[in-house]
């Protein structure tokens, strides 16, 4: 029997429709349970199911609030994001328009040099004694100047691939006008390497949100860890109330899934703009 | 031609590169200098003084613990190799899926794509509780029963590695697939159109059409998930955190649980031994990835 063009259709319709609904399922069902699972008591949350709480236990927020010095960590959080993110950017546009536009014997070995932070392991332990001669173990500079240099190969990666792109006609038009390289960079760069910094943003202050083995081996002051560091730390202390570890995860995940919900088109699109150009 | 040359000084000065230069070295490359030294010290936490003792720590990392250190290194490429193959052929899989045009389909693309949004810490957490014996996931497999199935998924001694594989895969499948896609998207409409004249099945369009245009894409997302699979880290120190017993314990929960003593000579010779393993590797991979690309 031949199938029909309109049965063959139907037929992978209902062949895509089902692969969605397990896509969904595995990728939407243990964000679902982190949101349900933090509004359920201790009991209710330690089986992890996929219910409606019977008793609605906003009051978990609460005390996460009040016992798990959450604010605190959500501001250094906060803090050390927003530097690294801003730095970083900083230092690595500036050294990609350099590399790209002299595109000498010299930027291409600070290229490869750069670069070459991309594969080499961050040697942590190390870190530890040089934060500890440079006085700066413990301090939050110490932690953000760590996260700048780790981030930088990759930022400057990103940067160049963006610049090489931008006609340089453009910086010729600065010339003529005769400002100075650092206010050509700024007024006429900068704002067309609009894309770019965006997606740098996001990735960066991810990142340092997120960043949990620098914290753990680089920061002994309980008082200056970020959300990660507490979460882990907040799980040892609450093993089994399963509902208030989970509503300490969601508010830790809350500025981050903000950002991504706005941005996602635009991160994924400059996720890939990057690195195939690069 | 001097007119060029005095152009890009005046322009594109060097001392632009100089900030990432000095931020880079001294917290990037003299931290794995410093390493190689400290190796050869009883330098330690507490102290600020330190005397060198030769070979000592190299020593007794490869007499005394010898068998853990090097089944540690066996773990943590066995780890690689697995999350590389995997996130790279599921991401695949989901790139031709969402390449197909229908309703949604960007809605998928960034549900798979956010849990490498999220921090390790909390995918680890959550995972534990999804895993564990009277989890979620074991729940899900009774009802449709398959309760032969059910198992202790990160207590277990021959599954927990392969379960926080498993995690691994979940979260990093959405970076190859973002870029798979890109590449997809960027063949030539011209050359699909052909080959539909041509009248060539799916699996021959494929094979022939489809995966020389993205063989590039794919090569990068393996390099790019081997090498951090072998810095793996945060995920397996929340979820099993190296054990049970010392079944998922990987080059870098073993340096973690060495620093635990104060000591860093020690910890600094198997950190230089990770620095040195993982840069050839990367090396090598490198080369025969040119040889490839020349093919």
């Amino acid at each position: 029997m031949k199938m029909t063009m309109s049965m063959k259709k139907h037929i992978s319709r209902v062949l895509i429709a089902i692969v969605c609904l397990v896509i969904l399922y595995v990728y939407a069902m243990p964000m679902l349970l982190l949101l349900l699972n933090s509004v359920k008591n201790q009991s209710e949350s330690a089986i992890m199911s996929f219910t409606l709480p019977k008793e609605w236990m906003f009051q978990n927020f609460v005390n996460v609030l009040k016992k798990g010095n959450i604010i605190r960590a959500f501001l250094n959080g906060a803090l050390i994001a927003t530097s690294i993110t801003a730095i970083t950017i900083l230092v690595s546009a500036l050294s990609a328009y350099t590399i790209v536009r002299r595109n000498d014997r010299t930027s291409k070995i600070v290229y490869s040099y750069l670069i070459a932070g991309m594969i080499a392991p961050f040697s942590f332990v190390p870190a530890i004694k040089l934060l500890q001669m440079l006085n700066l173990y413990g301090s939050f500079s110490g932690i953000i100047l760590i996260d700048c240099a780790i981030q930088i190969p990759f930022t400057v990666l990103m940067f160049s691939g963006f610049i090489k792109v931008i006609p340089r006609e453009l910086d010729e038009a600065a010339i003529i006008d005769g400002s100075g390289p650092l206010r050509q960079f700024f007024q006429i760069i900068m704002p067309t390497l609009k894309p770019a910094v965006s997606t740098n943003v996001i990735l960066l202050f991810t990142f340092g949100w997120n960043d949990f083995q620098n914290i753990l081996f680089l920061m002994p002051d309980s008082k200056k860890w970020t959300m990660p560091m507490s979460v882990f730390n907040f799980q040892g202390l609450y093993t089994y109330n399963y509902g208030m570890v989970c509503a300490n995860m969601l508010i830790s995940i809350i500025p981050i899934l903000i950002v991504y919900i706005c941005t996602q088109s635009y991160i994924i699109s400059g996720m890939t703009a990057g690195a195939v150009k690069g | 031609m001097m007119k060029e040359g005095k152009l890009l000084k005046k322009n594109y000065p060097k001392y632009f590169l100089i900030p990432a230069i000095i931020i880079f070295t001294l917290f990037y490359v003299v931290p794995a200098t410093l390493g190689l030294v400290l190796s050869f010290t009883d330098s330690s936490v507490r102290s600020n003084s330190f005397n060198f003792i030769g070979l000592k720590n190299y020593i007794a990392l490869f007499r005394d613990n010898g068998k853990t250190f090097t089944d540690a290194i066996g773990r943590q490429f066995l780890y690689a190799v697995t999350i590389s193959i995997g996130k790279t052929l599921i991401g695949l899989l989901f790139a031709l899926f969402l390449n197909v045009k229908f309703k949604g389909r960007n809605y998928l693309r960034a549900l798979i794509y956010a849990p490498i949004m999220f921090s390790p810490v909390v995918i680890g957490i959550l995972f534990n509780y999804i895993l564990k014996y009277n989890g979620f996931f074991n729940t899900v497999l009774n009802t449709m029963g398959l309760s032969v199935l059910t198992r202790d998924w990160l207590g277990d001694f021959n599954i927990a590695l392969w379960s926080v594989a498993g995690i691994d895969m979940w979260v990093g499948a959405g970076w190859s697939m973002v870029m798979i896609l890109a590449a997809l998207q960027s063949i030539p409409g011209d050359v699909l159109e052909v080959s539909q004249i041509d009248g060539a099945g799916p699996f021959v369009k494929f094979f022939k059409i489809k995966l020389p245009f993205i063989m590039h894409a794919i090569n990068l997302c393996m390099l790019m998930s081997i090498i951090s699979g072998l810095k793996a880290f945060d995920l397996i120190y929340t979820t099993t955190g190296g054990g049970p017993g010392r079944s998922t314990e990987l080059l870098t929960t073993f340096l973690a649980k060495s620093l635990s003593s104060g000591s860093l000579g020690y910890p600094a010779a198997i950190s230089s031994v990770q620095f040195i393993l993982i840069t050839i590797v990367a090396l090598i991979i490198n080369r025969i990835q040119r040889r490839l690309d020349v093919l």
